[in-house]
């Protein structure tokens, strides 16, 4: 074991497969220990990276939590045309850096949030959502966007192709737990996140194609 | 946690240290309270209790024949066969040549500086007896500084094979994801001798409140989405990446008086982008030699894309069958 203390890997997923991480646990009883959300395609998650356009943001809670809503494409094309919405929580007393961030955001804007993922049920509802508690929010460009949604479908297929053959404890846990019998529907989503980079739409290079072709 | 075999350790120090009138059980002894009781990585406890108990050498002492992956302590004078692995294109201005040397047991950084007396053109591929060389250790890594007295010897019918595997150069590709702001940008380091460590509002873990010497230097953190990984990167490498001269830092600093400006403005350079690095992996993290910024590779994304839509539907008609067509 090394010397210095083990900081957990930020996972890659899309906001489908995010919203639809509906369980947590840890691994083992010490108060301190990490809290993980499990990714149906059969991971443990103790902190996600997750790029997105920012959509804008209220608060909630008395004015003492903001939240941000931020989507990728990676949503059913039948449903807003295919944007999934993931949903920031960032507290004014606990996260006061990111909440001012979220404030001072404007929408439209390509935003990468670092933060952990919380299941939630609200007061009135046994229905389990999921939202990302942040650590840092930053905003970015098109091209970070991009190579963050090629890496994201790279490790969702890693990921998808790893369920298939055979799989470990937390694909079981996914079996058992979230009732997924496969990763289809979450490496289809990639792939629609995906398409829409290789096609183009808001690459850099092909926004001056398509500006050329108006042009015309 | 308790591996360590504390005397074997004590043993082994003080092969390289001279610590008067300590035993090796004084010694052994001094490493397990560092180690067990106060929770200090097994590196540090080393330098400390060698700072606080050996007997100071004798400048002139005599130089000892080592491998490279053997070296365990500074300010020794040492002999090393070697070949150069690497060599670095660009340096801080008062280095002439730096690089990685390597034997059969490990690689590690030598540097090579202007003022030495005669400087020596190595070249990558060749092999060399590098002989009164000093060991120096630098973020947590050992490396190897030519002095006034280090005489170089071109092996030119040897071969040496390197080991650079299990010698801790790695490679990733991953995003900056995090900034550790109290010890990046315009920093301070310890002034005593043989001390770099970065001082915390004036103050050394070590030597306490110290009047420190300015560097320039990001902590960051890298990750790949399996593995969350400290990045060191100096001011050689700072400047080459960023352009960024400690001089110029220090400028801006004192005309804005403030020497945070320095962090933020290379902050952006880093949080958010994805890097490909190179460097030497060590317990806390990832010395990084080499730096550069990737971006997106949309001929790499087309053949995920059809690999993926290709698994997708082998997969789909997979359990068709399964399920006598009920997809």
């Amino acid at each position: 074991m090394s010397d210095t203390p083990f900081r957990q890997p930020a996972r890659r997923a899309f906001a489908h497969e995010i919203n639809e991480a509906k369980h947590s646990f840890k691994e083992s009883d010490d108060d301190r220990a990490p809290n993980f959300a499990l990714l149906p395609t059969g991971a443990k998650a103790n902190r996600v990276f997750f790029v997105g356009t920012f959509m804008g943001s209220d608060t909630v809670g008395d004015g003492k939590t903001m939240r941000g809503r931020f989507i990728d494409n990676s949503g059913q094309p039948d449903e807003n045309g295919g944007a999934e919405s993931l949903f920031v929580y960032a507290s004014a007393q606990y996260q006061p850096d990111c909440f001012n961030t979220i404030e001072n955001l404007e929408s439209p804007a390509y935003v990468a949030v670092l933060g952990k993922p919380r299941v939630f049920s609200p007061e009135d509802s046994d229905e389990k959502y999921v939202s990302i508690r942040p650590e840092r929010i930053f905003e970015t460009d098109a091209e970070t966007r991009d190579q963050w949604v090629i890496e994201t479908a790279q490790r969702t297929h890693e990921r998808a192709q790893a369920f298939r053959d055979g799989g470990d404890e937390y694909v079981n846990k996914v079996t058992n737990v979230l009732n997924w019998s496969n990763p289809d529907r979450f490496e289809e989503a990639a792939i629609r996140a995906l398409e829409e980079v290789v096609d183009g739409v808001g690459n850099t290079s092909s926004d001056d194609e398509a500006e050329a072709e108006a042009a015309d | 946690m308790s591996e360590h075999n504390y005397n074997q350790i004590a043993e082994s120090l003080s092969e390289n240290n001279d610590f008067g009138e300590n035993s090796v059980e004084d010694v052994a002894e001094k490493l397990e309270q560092y180690i067990e009781d106060f929770g200090v990585p097994v590196d540090e406890a080393k330098r400390s209790v060698i700072d606080s108990m050996a007997v100071s050498s004798e400048p002139d002492e005599e130089a000892i024949e080592v491998n490279i992956g053997e070296i365990d302590t500074q300010n020794q004078r040492v002999d090393v066969r070697v070949k150069v692995v690497h060599i670095f294109d660009d340096n801080h201005e008062s280095i002439y040549q730096a690089g990685l040397i390597g034997d059969e047991s490990g690689v590690t950084k030598y540097t090579e500086f202007k003022s030495d007396s005669e400087t020596m053109e190595l070249e990558e591929g060749e092999c060399y007896l590098i002989e009164g060389a000093k060991t120096d250790l630098y973020n947590g890594q050992y490396n190897i500084q030519f002095s006034e007295n280090t005489v170089v010897t071109h092996l030119e019918d040897e071969d040496i094979e390197v080991d650079d595997s299990g010698g801790n150069q790695q490679s990733y590709e991953l995003v900056v994801v995090d900034v550790n702001e109290e010890t990046s940008g315009l920093i301070k380091r310890c002034p005593e001798e043989d001390c770099t460590r970065v001082l915390d509002n004036g103050r050394c873990g070590d030597h306490g409140s110290v009047d420190g010497e300015f560097d320039l230097r990001m902590k960051v953190i890298g990750d790949n989405g399996e593995e969350a990984v400290s990045l060191y990167i100096n001011r050689d490498e700072l400047e080459e990446y960023t352009g960024l001269t400690l001089e110029e830092a220090k400028e801006t600093a004192s005309e804005e008086m403030d020497r945070t400006v320095v962090l933020r403005d290379l902050t952006p350079e880093f949080l958010g982008n994805y890097f490909a690095v190179t460097g030497n992996r060590h317990d806390y993290g990832l010395t990084v030699q080499e730096l550069e910024e990737i971006g997106p590779d949309y001929d790499e994304a087309e053949t995920l894309l059809d690999e993926m839509e290709e698994s997708l539907m082998e997969a789909r008609s997979q359990t068709a069958a399964a399920d006598g067509g009920d997809a």
